[in-house]
């Protein structure tokens, strides 16, 4: 659960503001998470037209949630994974929110929802802010830095997610299977676009989050490159970007990018999670 | 004494056939082609002192709705209206009509507008069949307010139907089926290329279907080009010859074939030829003809799609199957809707024996006063008239708010306004001037 000092004095009532949001969260994304699902299994009139309000207003709160943080905290409220995890879930909301604005189609919240769900109630039970983090998190580079890096990864998560979906529909259609798959996933092609167009973007963002980066390390932490996070960041960039070669050069298409994409979300996560547990990175802020 | 009007619950009624109670031709015999239903509309609403009327004539059916309080006259007439108009031997074809009245006859519209009476199940055609011939009506003059707000029901019922349960999801027809899969694969049509293979019977549906669903280029390949010619000229493709075939499939999104072919016109090596012309793009090919046109090895390609008859067949039967589910969420919709008009129409039905009952108090009351007070000085008589009044009102109060709270209580609410109008005599002429005086509510 966040956890926050009450300060005496005027940041009390914040403090119990950003508890009890904290709390509140968690929720009303498994709320949400629960019309989505009667929204793809039952089609249900009522969880159809509630869930994208309620997705909505869940998300104002996680903004406001993040804002109060921050300025408690005096700093961006993503120096620790369980926090970054919050800002993930929040940054994957809010793509699921566009793409289904865009497409009109509401069935995808079956995956997003959940996911999103399940980031913020392992972030509200876990972060703990009140630990000290590194002065280095001062430099405004740092937040650009930070910031194109989580939008990078909830974009690929999106494109692994739309990659998954894509390679369901794939196999239904060839094998003539007209189920649930067939009715509630968006077309094929729609998919297709919404994988390619995702790394695209992550990639992009990536590209920006490992020179900006670069650009801060350099001055900050001069053994930069000595950090498996970087290597695992640049590694990420070369699978992605190596998708888009072969797209570009060897006519790759529909379930081949499906898969790479899938391919590189898995990577990332596992390596992540791993060099967390093996090495010590300076890409952990705590002091 | 009670008369039909006030022991029906609703004075209306529908006499019609449809493809469960009548063969193809005798359905055919009794449809109304547009233009003649407004004046037989006006002969029924003439035949039935200006009742509310209403007609449905499509392939499926044809009904004929109408509002009289005397519902047998009024069945009676209808039917031989309906038999002369169309030369039908009532001997011979009399089994050949069904006739629901009150709320079974609401019930039959609520659920034609629904879906759930068509042979299609859950068509979505039906529902704008009923719009037009609602339009048809208002422009006839043939409806009046009951008529009006009965339609404008049903039709509400058929959007909810449609919005709230998935009883028209779906393809039902090989060539919407067809045309539905390209849509789940390609989403929008309007930046596709589609070609349509063999300009046959079906091929010219499916080429009408794809056209009407917006598909940006239309490309008709046919054995004969005078035939595809003319296809495209009509839904504004383009006509290419057989041996065009190749350059067709490298352009197109999807094809769907239904040529007369006895051998595949399209082959594996022609499609992996097509692919590496297009890049490896996402292709569909849709083979409805029999024998087939695509060689069934074709599927094994990477990003080629192919579904053939059997395919779209088992995908027809699923919706038919998905939509057979939905049909209790249907009836229930139906039978809110239905209980809402009826409820209505009770409310409206109230009023006027509220109206009745104070009219008919009035000229007791006026009698009494007229026999009662003409010894009476000017002051008296309109102290007299006051206390009369007052008390009127007194005893009014109860039965108007026990009449209002009846009609909104459906069946049983009406049978309650039917006791109060024996309880106070409504439907028996106005008391004699020279009443027993014991029975008497007047001024002694």
């Amino acid at each position: 659960m966040v956890q926050i000092a009450p300060d005496p004095g005027e940041s009390f009532p914040m403090h119990w503001a950003i508890r009890f949001a904290a709390t509140l969260l968690p929720i009303l994304y498994g709320l949400v998470s629960l019309a989505y699902v009667l929204t793809f299994f039952r089609n249900d009139p009522v969880a159809r037209r509630v869930a994208p309000r309620a997705l909505s207003t869940t998300l104002g709160l996680h903004v406001l949630y993040l804002g109060l943080l921050g300025l408690e905290l005096r700093r961006i409220p993503i120096a620790t994974s369980f926090e970054s995890l919050s800002a993930l879930a929040l940054a994957l909301g809010i793509a699921y929110l566009v793409q289904e604005r865009r497409s009109g189609t509401p069935y995808t919240g079956l995956v997003f929802i959940p996911l999103v769900f399940l980031c913020q109630t392992v972030s509200s039970a876990f972060a703990n802010p009140a630990v000290e983090v590194s002065p280095l998190l001062q430099s405004p580079l740092f937040g650009l830095h930070i910031a194109t890096a989580l939008l990078g990864y909830a974009a690929f998560a999106v494109s692994a997610i739309f990659g998954v979906l894509y390679v369901l529909l794939y196999h239904s259609l060839k094998g003539d299977r007209f189920g649930i798959i067939y009715e509630r996933l968006p077309p094929l092609e729609v998919l297709g676009g919404m994988n390619l167009r995702a790394a695209g973007f992550g990639l992009v963002c990536l590209t920006l989050a490992i020179l900006v980066g670069a650009l801060w390390s350099v001055q900050v932490v001069p053994r930069f490159w000595t950090d498996p996070k970087v290597w695992l960041s640049l590694m990420a960039w070369v699978v992605y970007a190596a998708c888009f070669v072969f797209r570009w050069a060897r006519g790759w298409r529909g379930t081949r990018i499906a898969y790479f994409t899938i391919f590189g979300w898995l990577l990332i996560v596992f390596t992540m999670l791993a060099a967390n547990r093996l090495f010590r990175s300076f890409h952990d802020f705590r002091l | 004494m009670t008369t039909a009007t006030h022991m029906d619950p609703l004075a209306m009624l529908v006499i019609g056939t449809n493809h469960r109670q009548a063969p193809l031709d005798f359905r055919e015999k009794l449809a109304f082609v547009p233009d003649e239903v407004p004046g037989f509309l006006l002969r029924v609403r003439t035949a039935l002192d200006n009742g509310d009327v209403f007609m449905l004539s499509t392939c499926n059916r044809t009904e004929l709705y109408a509002m009289h309080p005397d519902l047998d006259g009024a069945a009676s007439r209808v039917r031989d209206l309906l038999l002369e108009y169309k030369a039908i031997d009532p001997d011979r074809d009399a089994q050949k009509f069904y006739e629901y009245r009150g709320r079974s006859a609401v019930e039959q519209l609520f659920r034609v507008a629904a879906g759930v009476d068509s042979q299609a199940l859950g068509e979505v055609q039906i529902l704008q069949q009923v719009k037009d011939a609602y339009e048809v009506s208002l422009q006839a003059n043939a409806l009046g307010v009951v008529g009006e707000r009965l339609l404008a029901a049903a039709i509400r019922c058929g959007k909810r139907a449609r919005a709230e349960t998935a009883i028209s999801a779906g393809a039902m027809s090989i060539g919407f089926a067809a045309v539905s899969l390209a849509h789940k694969v390609f989403g929008d049509f309007s930046s596709r290329t589609a070609v349509v293979l063999g300009a046959g019977e079906t091929g010219a549906l499916v080429a009408r279907h794809l056209r009407e669903h917006g598909i940006g280029h239309l490309l008709i390949v046919n054995r004969t080009p005078e035939r595809a010619q003319r296809l495209a000229a009509e839904l504004r493709g383009e006509a290419l010859a057989l041996a065009e075939l190749d350059r067709a499939l490298a352009a197109a999104d999807f094809v769907i074939s239904s040529t007369a072919s006895p051998q595949p016109l399209i082959d594996v090596g022609r499609v992996r030829h097509a692919m590496r012309a297009r890049q490896q793009r996402t292709f569909l090919l849709v083979d409805i003809g029999v024998p087939r046109d695509v060689e069934p090895a074709v599927r094994a390609i990477d990003n080629v799609f192919l579904h053939d008859v059997d395919g779209l067949q088992i995908m027809t039967q699923q919706t038919l199957a998905r939509r057979r589910r939905e049909v209790p969420k249907v009836e229930r919709i139906v039978s809110q809707e239905v209980q809402h008009f009826i409820d209505w129409y009770h409310g409206m039905r109230a009023a006027p024996v509220i109206k009745e009952l104070r009219g008919h108090l009035e000229l007791l009351r006026d009698q009494e006063m007229e026999r009662h007070t003409s010894h009476l000085a000017p002051e008296q008589r309109a102290a007299v008239e006051q206390v009369t009044r007052s008390l009127l009102n007194k005893l009014l109060h109860r039965p108007t708010h026990f009449l209002r709270e009846a009609s909104a209580q459906g069946e049983s609410g009406l049978r309650r306004i039917e006791v109060a109008r024996e309880l106070f005599g409504l439907d028996q002429q106005p008391p004699s001037d020279d009443p027993d005086p014991d029975d008497s509510p007047g001024v002694r």
